[in-house]
């Protein structure tokens, strides 16, 4: 193919996934949200009375399935910025929120002065109800603690405990309160998410592939040739390849059922199955010389995979400090980036061994 | 096996492996493989390096008795 096709063909690849990608991504987030409201409430708290006492919002949920719980109430003037610096304790009582379903089954509570919270919450068909109550007092307190969220034990000690971070409860005066409350399906967002990922990950192939072609020498770019022993040594590859796979992605299985390992964390099962794969399928071909092709360029590719493994190196790192790599105790997309470290210096260095182990047994004559 | 009439055939018209592999279009590591007993080519690839030695597959490829 000449180079100039090469380039107008890639250009208009890019731009017409760069033009999906945005679409994608703007319909994550825009089009997955299931329910939201917010609101703003004068509460007024007269001998420890609040005039306005609860506040009921309703939502339905269509499809089972991990919806994104989105809540705040905040004193008018405050963000989720600085939701740190509300005086807490000025506030004359604490907002609590009940999620009940429609069988009047407690799903969530919590309770604070002002807050701001996401949550993943697993949610069946039906109604859900949500409530806001507001609590002036210790007594109130220590009762919602004792019913909705740690037992009557400890209820006493926990709501003192509370309370001592709210020391005005039972003040009198009046307080704006801004709510805001927001449902969306986690389902959705990974459609699009994985859609924008797909995209993603083509406009990265074409942008290589530009790069490449702008790079090489010559006015056309070479498919690489093989001769019959290489191609052979390749099938071969890919048969270790293949069994390798299998046999990762039926250990890990067995491991799942015993507890030692949870196969449904799909990312680091199926990559490293890959990598793996990947591995034993380019050390094979490296170490039986069948890796390059004729008309390929040694010394080039293993500076490459070098620079590779480096940046790779760094971005794991990265993402290492970032907390990217691993969140809530799973490995995050980080993990990728680790993968690729080791398989590009584990291919750096067998190339390098390979390089000496030829250069001994070169026979000139 | 290794075979010796093919490595004493390149070496006879001076030809290292990596010569002789050009020529042919193939690998280094493949003309080695054939030496060393490694790797049976095909036909095609014996006619080749035969036509480049100047020999017959017999010369070349045949087991002496």
């Amino acid at each position: 193919m000449k180079k100039t096709t090469v380039y107008v063909l890639s250009l208009i690849a890019a731009l017409a996934l760069i033009g999906f990608s945005i679409f994608f991504l703007k319909d994550q987030f825009k089009g997955d949200n299931v329910w939201s409201s917010d609101w703003s409430v004068g509460v007024s708290v007269e001998d420890g009375i609040v005039a306005h006492e609860t506040s009921l919002s309703e939502f339905t949920i269509s499809k089972a399935g991990d919806y994104n719980f989105s809540f705040s109430w905040l004193p008018s003037g405050y963000s989720k910025k600085n939701v740190t610096e509300v005086p807490s304790h000025e506030l004359g009582f604490v907002t609590v929120l009940l999620l009940f379903d429609k069988s009047k089954d407690l799903v969530y509570a919590t309770a604070s002065g002002a807050m701001t919270a996401d949550t993943t919450l697993t949610l069946s068909p039906g109604t859900y109800c949500a409530e806001y109550h507001y609590l002036t007092s210790i007594e109130q307190y220590e009762e919602y603690a004792a019913k909705y969220l740690c037992g009557a034990y400890s209820a006493p000690y926990w709501a003192r405990e509370q309370a001592g971070t709210f020391a005005s409860l039972q003040k009198n005066g009046n307080w704006t309160m801004e709510y805001s409350m927001k449902v969306s399906s986690l389902s959705d967002a990974s459609y699009a998410t994985s859609l924008g990922m797909l995209m993603g990950f083509l406009l990265g192939l074409c942008l290589v592939f530009m790069i490449l072609a702008l790079i090489t020498k010559g006015n056309r770019l070479k498919s690489p040739k093989y001769d019959e022993r290489q191609e052979i040594e390749r099938g071969r590859g890919f048969k270790y390849a293949f069994f390798c796979m299998l046999i990762i992605l039926f250990a890990l299985s067995v491991f799942s059922a015993g507890g030692f390992f949870d196969a449904r964390d799909f990312l680091v099962t199926y990559s490293l199955a890959m990598f793996a794969g990947v591995n034993v399928y380019v050390l094979y071909c490296i170490w039986h010389e069948a890796y390059f092709a004729l008309n390929q360029k040694t010394t080039y590719v293993i500076v490459m995979f070098f620079l590779i493994a480096l940046s790779n190196l760094a971005l794991t790192i990265f993402s290492y400090f970032d907390g990217i790599l691993i969140q809530n105790g799973k490995f995050g997309y980080g993990v990728l980036n680790l993968f690729c470290t080791i398989t590009f210096f584990n291919m750096f260095i067998v190339m390098l061994i390979k390089r000496c182990v030829n250069a001994r047994s070169e026979d000139s004559l | 096996m290794k075979n010796l009439k093919l490595k004493s055939a390149r070496a006879a018209l001076d030809l290292s492996q990596q010569d002789l592999a050009d020529k042919v279009g193939v690998s280094r590591q493949t003309i080695n493989a054939i030496e060393k007993g490694d790797y049976n080519p095909t036909i095609n690839l014996c006619r080749a390096i035969c036509k480049v030695l100047g020999k017959t597959l017999d010369e070349i490829f045949w087991e002496d008795e």
